[in-house]
């Protein structure tokens, strides 16, 4: 692993919060990690773990409390607000638990909402999104609002949209989370296979014991420590 | 309590919802409580400036036309058929030291006008101080408050003026009254010795009128059989009464239109009270699924509204009381200009005002978020969070709207067209039940047209423009009612400022229509409606032998009392008055008009042709000192010098059949070559070494002097708007804000998603903009329809005149540019809100 190429670095990483009675209850603490071009990362943990904490700390949606995130060689702690909206808006493409499609935007409308945000708006940009819809086999239900499909339509079109911008990372947060068995394994399927054809990296984060299935490697945060199965 | 309990909280954790709301009630309660309580207070002042020093009179003699000859009083005294009687000679005067209150000057007969007023106090010593003090000519008591204000005493001199004159009066007695109103009454006389009065007022020998008090009707026949030709007597009130009635069609104009304030500010609290419920849905079907009964949410919804109503309403009343301070003084100087002198400033706080704004703010309030609570029981624990289901209903009951808004068109179409719905209110009623069937019809057509825009701002300004668009149309249940309350507001301003601009258009017009000489004199009149001063004809015989005068006319106002109350006749000289008049129907060819005037045919203003229901053509009669004259109305001219009215008939006819009456003001033309200015300049120069201070203007002032005047008088109206804008653009503010809070995890993702700040103002402000440009587009048709009822029915109704129509595009930029300005201003807390959010906060809800 040491000749490869680091995309994602954590130095003394911590993350601490003050909870209901005013206390402070760490979270993350002291994180030193590396992650690797091409990798497939898994996050798991108990709920509150920190799991969800991590990925926004990676996307600079949150802020750390010490230590440095180096994203592609760039320290993202350091960032302003624009800096991490330009981050966020050319090389992270993200899924969340509860889909979080835009209810006033159609299928198509919403897979074509990051081309539009990166300025990507060529015929050949256009293609790629009609591409990626048919991919995640929502081509013909284009035209529909987001309330019209089921849970699991839902995250096939989040996932069309994670990647359709051609981000460097997906910042996968419980994709799974919201959806049945069967519904899962198809749609984890479905996200590792356009990942790794796309050549994205990819950290998800999950409470699932499958983890081990679909990533290179799993962590697992516990008592705010990154650790390695 | 505990549902008082959930309320409060509420409202606690809603600070700045709650806020826009209580500010939203208290401005619409303070604009209703200070026009009342002005009108009100205004009411009081004229009352107490005509009726209070009747005293014990209960009728009153007067002379059709001029006035009394004292033998007359001598007469009906010596036939003992007035046994009470007190006879008045009264003029309005000023102080030259301060020129900004008129003052009644009584002049009386002590000896017996004690049994007639109670201003002497109960102190029966007061009489023979009050008879010894009159021993000399030009003396004068007054009230102890007065000479305070004015920092008199006793025995000192005070200055009058009268007509341009000025005269010395001796303070020679101080009197004050137990009572109140009477007191204030005190507070704007100067009391007099009948003879002293009659010489200041040019009227020797003249009474003004005979106060008597009768009280069996037999005693009020018999007096009146006995009265010569020429004298009426009248009940003491009825001055009262006239002076009321004039100014109330201005009152309900005043009072609509503050109305429309509270209107907005209803707008305001339905639009919050009902997205607070579509918020809370949730959590109310979580109550409902706890056990609590649909009865209990109804009250809970109703609980948050009434602490709303009371917050609101008691700080509107006390806004009410400081801005009714400030509007008092301009609805009295409107009624001075317009009207009636009033000798009252100040009156205390009429308290039934405060009452009505207390109901009115609680009850309407409360009444309004009826159907939101309403809405609250229907709400299951299994639908609470299907919030398309909410929209898709909404987009049902839209539907159904179209046909609401049907029946309400054709119901303001009855008020205002069927002759049985002919008082004001009708109209103003009508002219609400447009406003409200336009904006029914503009939330139908929101529906229909915002996806078809939506696509088109898509294709031509992208997705996220795009967006904004559909965002309005998703939540119509919420943007409807933002976007008709601004477009009511916006609606009725533009309605009203097209009004107001052909009237003063209007105006303009007719002033250089009917102000053709070159020169005007007239007496200084503070109060520009009633100008039968006279010129005294000496120093008016000087200025005419002014060389540089062509030619000249003059003009001699009086006034003759009849059962319809004063008229007021012009008597003119003017041979060719017909070509300086526009006429609405006349009888004859302009040229014959003179000639039909020499024998008895006279011209009828507009105002009171209505206000008499004469016509061209119709024939009435006029009494004068030697019986009934009829006079055949040849024409009726546009005219907007009162709203009560003139007659115009010529100086020849007139002193055929009445006593001359003295000349008011004279139109001047200056020889070709004669520079106007320098010929103003020298009459003004030979003014200054003449008895009488006349004013002297040339054309161009004065018509800038009578327009000036115009505009003071809608400078009441221009504060309203301006407060119900500020309402409806509280009201955008508070919808605006609630609409962005319900979206705020949309933004959330979004800002997750890469949208940078500068996109989500541009996101935002597209929205908003977009809501007051079609507020702005809803508001051109409806302020265009209200501007019309403005100018058709409600101004003739009120005021009797036609006023010409005049639209420019300009006011529909103008409207435009207010809704999408306000707004825009509206977006702007909302937006800084949302970019201080954190996505991670919105996000993790979840």
């Amino acid at each position: 692993m040491s000749n490869e190429k680091i995309f994602l670095e954590f130095k003394s990483l911590s993350k601490s919060y003050l909870d209901g009675a005013r206390q402070k209850r760490v979270v993350l603490d002291n994180i030193d990690e590396r992650f690797f071009e091409g990798e497939i990362i898994g996050i798991v943990g108990k709920s509150g773990s920190g799991k969800s904490t991590l990925l926004n700390l990676i996307s600079g949606i949150d802020q750390v409390t010490s230590g440095d995130i180096e994203l592609y060689g760039k320290n993202t702690t350091g960032m302003d607000e624009r800096q991490l909206t330009t981050l966020r808006r050319n090389q992270i493409g993200f899924i969340f638990q509860f889909f979080n499609l835009l209810p006033t935007l159609t299928v198509w409308e919403n897979v074509c909402l990051p081309l539009e945000l990166k300025n990507m708006l060529t015929p050949q940009d256009y293609q790629r999104a009609e591409s990626f819809l048919s991919e995640v086999g929502m081509v013909d239900r284009k035209n529909e609002f987001p309330d019209k499909l089921s849970g699991g339509e839902q995250q096939r079109v989040a996932i069309a949209r994670a990647l359709v911008h051609n981000p460097s990372l997906i910042l996968a947060d419980e994709p799974t989370g919201n959806l049945d068995e069967q519904n899962a394994g198809i749609i984890m399927q479905l996200l590792i296979r356009l990942t790794k054809e796309n050549g994205n990296n990819m950290i998800f984060v999950t409470h699932s014991k499958d983890a081990s299935m679909y990533a290179d490697r799993v962590f697992t945060i516990m008592n705010g420590k990154l650790v390695q199965q | 309590m505990k549902l008082l309990r959930f309320s409060l909280r509420y409202l606690a954790r809603n600070c700045w919802q709650t806020i826009l709301l209580v500010t939203g009630i208290m401005l619409g309660v303070a604009v209703v409580v200070a026009i009342d309580f002005s009108n009100a207070s205004a009411k009081i002042a004229l009352d107490l400036s005509t009726q209070s020093l009747v005293g014990k009179s209960t009728h009153q003699i007067i002379a059709a036309n001029g006035g009394i000859e004292e033998t007359v009083f001598v007469n009906l005294k010596n036939t003992r058929r007035l046994e009470y009687a007190s006879p008045v000679v009264e003029g309005y005067i000023t102080l030259p030291a301060s020129q900004d209150q008129a003052l009644l000057l009584l002049g009386i007969d002590p000896l017996l006008d004690y049994q007639i007023r109670d201003i002497y106090g109960q102190d029966t010593a007061v009489l023979p101080q009050l008879i010894n003090s009159f021993a000399q000519p030009f003396q004068a008591i007054l009230s102890k408050d007065l000479a305070s204000r004015y920092d008199l005493s006793l025995g000192q001199m005070l200055t009058i003026e009268f007509e341009g004159k000025q005269f010395n009066l001796e303070i020679v007695g101080l009197v004050t009254s137990q009572d109140p109103l009477a007191q204030q009454s005190l507070n704007g006389l100067i009391i007099m010795d009948i003879s002293s009065a009659q010489e200041i007022f040019n009227r020797q020998g003249l009474l003004d009128r005979i106060d008597v008090r009768l009280t069996e009707d037999l005693e009020i026949a018999k007096l009146t059989d006995s009265l010569p030709k020429g004298t009426l007597l009248i009940p003491s009130n009825q001055q009262s009464v006239q002076v009321n009635q004039m100014v109330s069609a201005f009152q309900l104009n005043l009072t609509a239109l503050s109305l429309l304030a509270l209107v907005v500010g209803m707008f305001l609290i339905y639009n919050t009270m009902t997205f607070s419920v579509v918020q809370r849905r949730e959590l109310i079907g979580y109550y409902r699924s706890f056990g609590f009964y649909r009865r209990e949410i109804f009250l809970m919804i109703v609980f948050e509204a009434l602490i709303i109503a009371i917050l609101g309403t008691a700080g509107g009343l006390a806004l009410g009381i400081l801005l009714g301070r400030q509007t008092i003084g301009l609805i009295l100087q409107t009624i001075n200009d317009l009207y009636f002198v009033t000798t009252v400033k100040e009156v205390g706080l009429p308290i039934i005002s405060l009452v009505k704004g207390l109901i009115l703010g609680i009850v309407a309030t409360v009444a309004v978020s009826l159907p939101p609570a309403w809405e609250a029981t229907r709400v299951t624990p299994r639908n609470a969070i299907i919030r398309s289901g909410l929209e898709q209903k909404t987009n049902t009951s839209i539907n159904r709207l179209v046909i609401l808004a049907i029946i309400l068109l054709i119901a303001a179409v009855i008020l205002l067209a069927a002759p049985i719905f002919s008082n004001l209110w009708w109209a103003f009623t009508a002219t609400f039940l447009i406003v409200v069937a336009f904006s029914l019809f503009s939330s139908v057509l929101l529906k229909f047209i915002l996806p078809v825009i939506a696509q088109v701002v898509k294709r031509f300004f992208g997705l996220i423009a795009g967006m904004a668009v559909r965002e309005l149309h998703r939540s119509l249940s919420r943007t409807a009612i933002a976007i008709s309350s601004l477009m009511v507001a916006i609606s009725v301003t533009m309605g009203m400022t097209i009004m107001i601009e052909s009237f003063r258009n209007t105006v303009d017009i007719w002033l250089k229509e009917t102000l053709v000489g070159n020169i005007y004199i007239s007496v200084p009149n503070q109060f520009s409606n009633q100008s039968n001063a006279v010129i005294d004809p000496a120093v008016a015989a000087q200025i005419l032998e002014y060389p540089a005068i062509a030619s000249w006319n003059s003009l001699a106002t009086t006034y003759q009392n009849t059962p319809a109350g004063d008229i007021q006749i012009n008597v003119i000289t003017n041979e060719k008055i017909a070509n300086e008049r526009l006429f609405i129907t006349s009888t004859m060819e302009e040229g014959n008009i003179w000639a039909a005037m020499q024998n008895g045919a006279v011209l009828l203003s507009e105002p009171l042709a209505n206000r008499l229901d004469l016509t061209a053509g119709d024939v009435f009669e006029l009494n004068s000192n030697s019986g009934p004259v009829s006079l055949s109305v040849a024409g009726i001219f546009y005219d907007y010098a009162s709203n009560q009215g003139h007659l115009l008939i010529a100086k020849d006819f007139y002193e055929r059949h009445w006593v001359p009456a003295g000349i008011t003001a004279l139109s001047l033309d200056v020889r070709q070559g004669v520079d106007v200015g320098g010929a103003v300049n020298d009459l003004i120069l030979l003014n200054q070494n003449q008895l009488q201070r006349l004013v002297i203007r040339d054309n161009k002032t004065l018509q800038s002097d009578a327009l000036s005047v115009f505009d003071r008088t809608f400078r009441i109206t221009d504060a309203l708007r301006f407060i119900a804008t500020i309402i409806s653009i509280i009201g955008i503010v508070s919808a605006v804000l609630l609409i962005l809070y319900d979206r705020k995890r949309e933004f959330g993702i979004l800002k997750a998603l890469g949208l940078s700040a500068s996109e989500m103002w541009r996101l935002i402000l597209t929205e908003t903009g977009l809501m007051g440009l079609f507020a702005g587009i809803f508001a051109i048709p409806t302020g265009y329809v209200v501007s019309l009822i403005l100018v058709y029915i409600i101004n003739l109704r009120s005021f009797g005149w036609t006023i010409q129509f005049q639209f420019d595009w300009i006011y529909i930029l103008q409207t435009l540019l207010i809704a999408w300005v306000a707004s825009l201003v509206a977006g702007i807390f909302p937006i800084l809100t949302i970019n201080k959010m954190q996505i991670i906060e919105v996000i993790r809800n979840e």
